[in-house]
């Protein structure tokens, strides 16, 4: 699992890169990807599921931030 | 002539102001039977109404940001800290309430971010600090975003139960364990740094990389998780008084013809517990019409055990670190989800503006399963006013 750690960091980067070089869209082109159900953070009801995950999970979740602390030890 | 002269007469300028409330209530309920309480065998029975009141305001150049939130827990393995034999179950609260403040730098597309957070449950305080900032790029293409979590907690319990806000009296151990202090501090700091990126591929598809940079300190056990070693001897939960966690995750999102909008999340963690995490997630999106949307979901995970993890009776007494706790254990889990979201008001600027209703199912491959059931209803208000001439 470490190895696709490494993995993801160099699909990311290289993303990131090729991504860097797409044209930019015109106003009237940004209709699908301006859509509310396109947006990157999730609702305050996915954002309680991070947290239950972040809970009962060993792990953190990368694009849930923690809102609050809270011992989480029931 | 009269041509240039109404050239130079200049539109009249607007600012939205818009405000934004939202209740939210989940509901939590959960089932194992691994709980770190009595030593990683026991009920792991626990309930949560949970709701929580959100307020966004932006006026101008500045936004502002106020959360207030009540979990109410009733949970039969916190019960037995003071009693091995199941009994009734303890009811306790965890209190919560965050306020962010944004300013936006309109000519630089740039927005900075400070806030402060706190909340209180009968055996825990924390005191929440955050700032940040976001920038998207000229052509609207990129967006960078970084934020700072300082996060002070305080695990001595007595704050509730000896009159609101009473002085924090000591750590709760189990209760045949109270003859002596198992630790010398009582304190948690946490810090985390996050990082996004988000870059708008074509006209109907768009990806994000995320990644949090974490460090914990101080007190990272739970002082009521039971520790039963193999000679019979009983102990509580030890661990380093440090913790380095990273995690990154890539998200793709896609508008398919028809309606359709999936959004997919790839996610790895590690830390030097020796934990190791795999997430699957995917949410589907399905316009049925412009008001109603279906949401399916599923999410997998797949987790590598602490090195400090053993079951019940395994640990030597002579280890230094020890946990029985389940959710630091291997194990895989599954989340289905199911849910809709409906706009009635989508094109007024006043009202309610979003009602969702979503379902969970989630699955541990150790027995835990647990539902959740969570309503959102979302007012909005937007008002055009004209700008200030500037003199």
């Amino acid at each position: 699992m470490k190895r696709s750690l490494l993995n993801m960091l160099s699909i990311a980067f290289m993303g990131i890169l090729l991504c860097s070089c797409s044209t930019a869209l015109k106003p009237y082109e940004r209709q699908y990807v301006n859509d509310p159900e396109m947006a990157m953070s999730g609702s305050s009801i996915v954002k309680f599921q991070h947290y239950v995950c972040a809970i009962r999970e060993g792990a953190l979740v990368a694009e849930g931030n923690k809102g609050s602390g809270g011992c989480g030890c029931n | 002539m009269l041509f240039s002269k109404a050239q130079k007469k200049e539109a009249p300028a607007f600012r939205v102001n818009e405000t934004e409330v939202e209740l939210l209530y989940n509901h939590y309920i959960q089932d194992g039977d691994n709980s770190a309480v009595t030593g990683g065998e026991g009920t792991e029975r626990l309930i949560v109404y949970g709701p929580t009141f959100n307020y966004k305001k932006e006026f101008g150049k500045n936004g502002l940001d106020f959360q207030f939130g009540v979990d109410v827990i009733s949970s039969a393995s916190t019960d037995n800290i003071d009693n091995i034999m199941s009994s009734a179950s303890r009811v306790d609260t965890r209190t919560y309430s965050n306020l962010h403040y944004t300013e936006h730098f309109e000519k630089n597309k740039l927005s900075i971010n400070i806030g402060l957070g706190a909340s209180i449950e009968s055996d825990y305080f924390s005191i929440g600090k955050y700032i940040g900032a976001s920038k998207v790029s000229k052509n609207d293409m990129q967006t960078y975003s970084a934020q700072l979590q300082i996060f002070n907690d305080d695990l001595r319990w007595g704050r509730l139960d000896g009159g609101f806000l009473a002085s924090p009296q000591f750590l709760i151990y189990p209760v045949e364990l109270r003859f002596q202090e198992w630790y010398d501090e009582y304190e948690r700091d946490s810090y985390n740094l996050n990082l996004g990126f988000t870059q708008v591929v074509d006209q109907r598809n768009s990806i994000g990389v995320f990644g949090i940079l974490s460090l914990q300190k101080g007190l990272l056990a739970t002082p009521f998780h039971r520790i039963f070693f193999s000679d019979d001897t009983e102990a509580v939960e030890q661990f380093p008084n440090k913790r380095h966690k990273m995690a990154l995750s890539l998200k793709w999102n896609k508008f398919t013809g028809g309606g359709i909008i999936f959004k997919n999340t790839l996610g790895t963690y590690i830390d030097d517990f020796g934990i190791l995490g795999l997430t699957l997630d995917h949410e589907t999106a399905i316009k049925l019409s412009p008001k109603w949307t279906l949401l399916p979901s599923f999410r997998f995970y797949v987790q590598k055990e602490s090195k400090y993890f053993e079951p019940l009776g395994v640990h030597s007494p002579n280890e230094t670190y020890y946990t029985s706790d389940y959710d630091l254990s291997s194990f895989r889990s599954t989340r289905f989800g199911l849910g809709w979201r409906h706009w009635p008001a989508a094109r007024k600027n006043k009202g309610l503006h979003i009602f969702s209703l979503q379902y969970f199912l989630y699955h541990r491959s150790d027995g835990l399963t647990a539902h959740t059931v969570s309503t959102s209803f979302n007012f909005k208000t937007k008002r055009a006013r004209a700008r200030k001439k500037k003199q």
